[in-house]
């Protein structure tokens, strides 16, 4: 044994050698700083925040964890409505002008007061070139500094819902990104970075402490938040890690590492639910899922159908629907954490009306429409199909093919991994998809604008299937332009109308929001996803 | 020796060359790295902006080239996920991979060997046989599997060690440890046992088999013969005979502890480059693969290199055929 021992005694020794090589003074990683008031907030999502610049990286997740750290000027919740963050009160004072009243005695969190120059600066940035969020602010035509804590905005033409995504714009210290050369955004196409990517001077309740990406990211309670009279919150530090691995995320809330995660996979929430010590908080996404169809082509790409194109006849869509039993997918998939929809909008956007009806489950009927259609054997066609994007996506699918099929729409199920997926159907390469639409600013007209506005007249948007219709692309364009609540309502139920007449896309369901978290947690699930975690309390 | 060195050396250049290129056409297929980038309600004609801007549009070949270029000049680009320059972002997680693995390694070698010793040794005592079948399980159970099975037993059930993470840390320079705390040590031991298991019993059963060949050799008989003590047969002559191939392959096996990492590190969210490669694979996060890929090609290189002088170290035939007496 003692040549083993002498070579793993060697091994060690280099190895230690190897360490103290580089050896500085050693130092505590973890920062042996005065606790914070309050608890510690052990939380585990999916991924990182890809920075802390959400101007930089506009994607949910970004802008859902800078959230907790800047404020804007507004939020929206449905059952609050638009309320206030940094901005005390806001009005439409014209058609064409929004004018903001300010927060006063708010300091950023390195302690200089907040100001309008501050909104004014901010707007500019997120309207940079460099912006990855300046869609939200296309119809801005000026900002303007009224006085120190007044704001108007100026749209470029009447827009009722100009400020609806003013939650995604984080209001950042002006003299803090000038000093610190992050005034304008780091230019994520020309790979770019800068010192507001990896630190954070905003006004919102939480402060970094420290951020190891992909490993965790550490927030401190703002003592001085505006807010915490408002929001009942004990938390005195977040601690974020992101686990990749569901079981694993599961696994360290159930031995109590963790006190939240999210998501939960379905196949674990009932366990959650019933085991001591953890709970399920679930509620439902404000997001969509439906089918898009193509109804350009004058032939399928992706179907058995030669010469025609099948989809184009309305009643094969409403086979389609026919044939899908959403109650069964909703059961057998979501464990019923789902909820069956009507609309391609869910609940809390303008324009959703709860008192539309799906078609009913009916597959005798969905026979019938084929046979009327000419389709008396149905017919073979491909639907692509995201694999690990959203929840139960690829179950769900598989579960829509297989009740097409049932009708005798055989379908091919195609399920890739996103990034695959999303540019062959954005790239029009599709004849049957699977998608789904959150809601831009919970404004009826922008989904209905982005999802079904003719692609004949403009280029972009996400209208996938081709859909082109005069008549209803007018409608959106007056409801999108007209700033009287009613008549605004009264347009966007017309345009749903025609959605529901002509089913360009079929809406399925709205997926689940699973967070799982232990039993003195309690915490308010918002529709978008965001764990805003003022909402958070520990009993 | 030198020539030797160098010669391998300007192998591996061509090597990563290759490797560099073969990436470069896998990365074709794994999707648009813009799907996790932008917000889905960005239009397409910015998206197609960015994916001029970033190059994508480029024809392959200029791709790879302007790769190659700045690679050799150091720069790995910004990751995508991550947004920090891709030196930073991989140097930060090798430390905590090279501990796992050589802890793991460590496991694989200080317990394997002296396994095998005993059930070549031994051959049939009912220790043998309890070595043997560990070993059989070791070989058989898939690493995610028995990480979700050792989390499911020490951290749910009986609630003694961390699921996840690394514990706490002590920085030395830029190298990060958790060999200095307790909870670092803690956080060590289901990952090592899962990273390690398979070639722990890997490495038994060869020095096992191996060492059964030499026993039977001529030359122990004749050591026998001369009276030594098994003692001395046995590790004297024996198992340093079994060292040549045991190198060759334990050389490659530690290779690939440290560079596929990747599941065990993704079970327990082990924050090492293995788990970064994985989400950069999601995220389609191509300077953080193409410079992981790079790395991991390196490394083997340089493992084979040190395979080969180990050889010249163990056995001494070697170094007479090459002429180079050093080391007598």
């Amino acid at each position: 044994m003692t040549l083993t021992a002498r070579f793993v005694r060697r091994s060690v020794a280099a190895v230690s050698m190897l360490v103290l090589g580089g050896l500085s003074a050693p130092q505590a990683i973890a920062q042996a700083q005065a606790p914070a008031p309050g608890r510690d907030f052990r939380l585990a999502l999916e991924r990182d925040t890809s920075s802390l610049d959400s101007m930089r990286n506009w994607d949910a997740l970004t802008l859902a964890i800078t959230a907790n750290i800047y404020d804007p000027l507004i939020d929206f919740e449905p059952d609050r409505g638009f309320f206030s963050r940094l901005a005390e009160r806001w009005e439409q004072v014209e058609p064409n002008r929004w004018r903001f009243w300010l927060r006063r005695g708010v300091t950023f969190h390195d302690g200089t007061p907040f100001t309008a120059d501050d909104v004014v600066f901010s707007t500019e940035r997120m309207r940079n070139p460099k912006s990855r969020g300046r869609n939200v602010l296309r119809n801005l035509r000026e900002v303007v500094k009224v006085d120190d804590f007044t704001v108007d905005f100026i749209a470029s033409g009447p827009d009722p819902v100009l400020i609806n995504q003013f939650n995604t714009m984080m209001i950042m210290s002006r003299a803090w990104a000038e000093r610190n050369g992050a005034a304008e955004p780091a230019d994520f196409a020309r790979q770019e970075t800068n010192h507001a990517v990896n630190n954070a001077n905003g006004t919102g309740p939480f402060i970094v402490e420290t951020w190891e990406p992909g490993v965790r990211l550490v927030l401190r309670r703002n003592p001085n938040w505006w807010g915490w009279g408002e929001y009942r919150s004990n938390v005195g530090r977040a601690i974020l890690t992101p686990i990749a691995s569901p079981a694993t995320r599961v696994a360290g809330l159930l031995s109590g590492e963790l006190d939240m995660v999210s998501p939960v996979p379905v196949q674990d929430a009932q366990r959650l639910r019933t085991s001591p010590g953890t709970q399920i908080v679930a509620g439902h996404e404000a997001r969509a899922v439906f089918l898009g169809l193509d109804l350009k082509r004058d032939e399928l790409l992706h179907s058995s159908v030669r010469g025609a194109n099948p989809l184009r006849d309305i009643r094969v869509r409403q086979a389609m629907l026919h044939a899908i039993n959403v109650d069964a997918l909703n059961r057998v998939v979501f464990r019923g954490f789902a909820k069956p929809a009507a609309m391609i909008v869910p609940e809390g956007v303008s324009g959703f009306d709860p008192s539309r009806q799906r078609l009913p489950f009916d597959q005798a009927r969905a026979r019938a429409l084929l046979r009327e259609a000419g389709y008396p054997d149905g017919f073979r066609i491909t639907l692509d199909c995201p694999a690990g994007r959203e929840i139960g996506d690829r179950d769900a699918c598989e579960a829509m093919g297989t009740m097409l099929s049932q009708v005798g729409i055989r379908v091919e199920l195609l399920a890739q991994p996103p990034a695959r997926w999303f540019p062959k159907v954005v790239g029009q390469d599709t004849s049957l998809f699977y998608m789904s639409w959150g809601n831009n600013g919970w404004a009826g007209g922008n989904t209905l604008f982005d999802l079904l506005s003719c692609t004949e007249s403009r280029r972009g948007g996400f209208n996938m299937g081709g859909y082109c219709n005069a008549e209803f692309d007018a409608i959106v364009a007056r409801a999108r332009a007209e700033t009287r609540p009613q008549e605004h309502q009264r347009l966007l139920r017309e345009a749903f109308d025609v959605v529901a007449r002509e089913l360009p896309l079929l809406p399925i369901y709205y997926p689940p929001i699973l967070w799982g978290a232990r039993d003195f947690v309690t915490v308010k699930l918002r529709p978008d996803g965001r764990v805003f975690l003022p909402h958070v309390s520990l009993r | 020796m030198i020539a030797f060195i160098v010669n391998r050396l300007f192998q591996s250049v061509l090597v990563m060359l290759a490797v560099a290129l073969i990436a470069f056409v896998l990365f074709q297929f794994a999707g648009d790295p813009l799907t996790h980038l932008v917000g889905l309600d960005v239009p397409a004609e910015e998206r197609e902006r960015l994916r001029q801007e970033l190059g994508f549009n480029d024809p392959l070949l200029v791709q790879y080239l302007r790769f190659i270029a700045n690679s050799a000049q150091g720069r790995f680009g910004i990751s995508y996920q991550f947004s920090r320059p891709v030196a930073e972002v991989i140097g930060v997680r090798i430390p905590a991979t090279l501990e796992l693995s050589f802890v793991a390694a460590a496991l694989a070698l200080g317990l394997g060997i002296p396994m095998g010793v005993y059930a070549a040794i031994h051959r049939g005592r009912p220790t043998s046989r309890l070595f043997l079948a560990v070993s059989l399980a070791g070989i058989s159970l898939p690493s995610f599997f028995l990480g979700i099975l050792l989390i499911y037993i020490f951290a749910v059930q009986l609630g003694v060690l961390p699921s996840f993470g690394r514990g706490e840390t002590v920085a030395f320079g830029w190298w990060t440890s958790g060999f200095f705390s307790a909870s670092g040590w803690k956080s060590l031991i289901l990952p090592a046992i899962t990273l390690g298991l398979f070639q722990l019993a890997f490495v038994m059963r060869l020095v096992q088999s191996e060492m059964l060949e030499v026993l039977r050799a001529d030359f122990i008989r004749f050591a026998r013969a001369r009276g030594l003590r098994d003692r001395a047969v046995h590790y004297g002559h024996a198992l340093r005979n079994t060292l040549i191939p045991l190198i060759t392959v334990a050389g490659l096996q530690i290779g690939s502890i440290t560079a596929f990492a990747i599941i065990t590190e993704t079970v327990f969210q082990w924050p090492g480059v293995g788990a970064l490669f994985i989400s950069a694979i999601r995220t389609v996060d191509i300077p953080v693969m193409a410079a992981y890929l790079l790395l991991v090609g390196f490394f083997f290189v340089v493992l084979n290199l040190a395979v080969d002088l180990l050889y010249l170290a163990v056995d001494p035939r070697l170094r007479v055929r090459g002429g180079d007496g050093a080391g007598h």
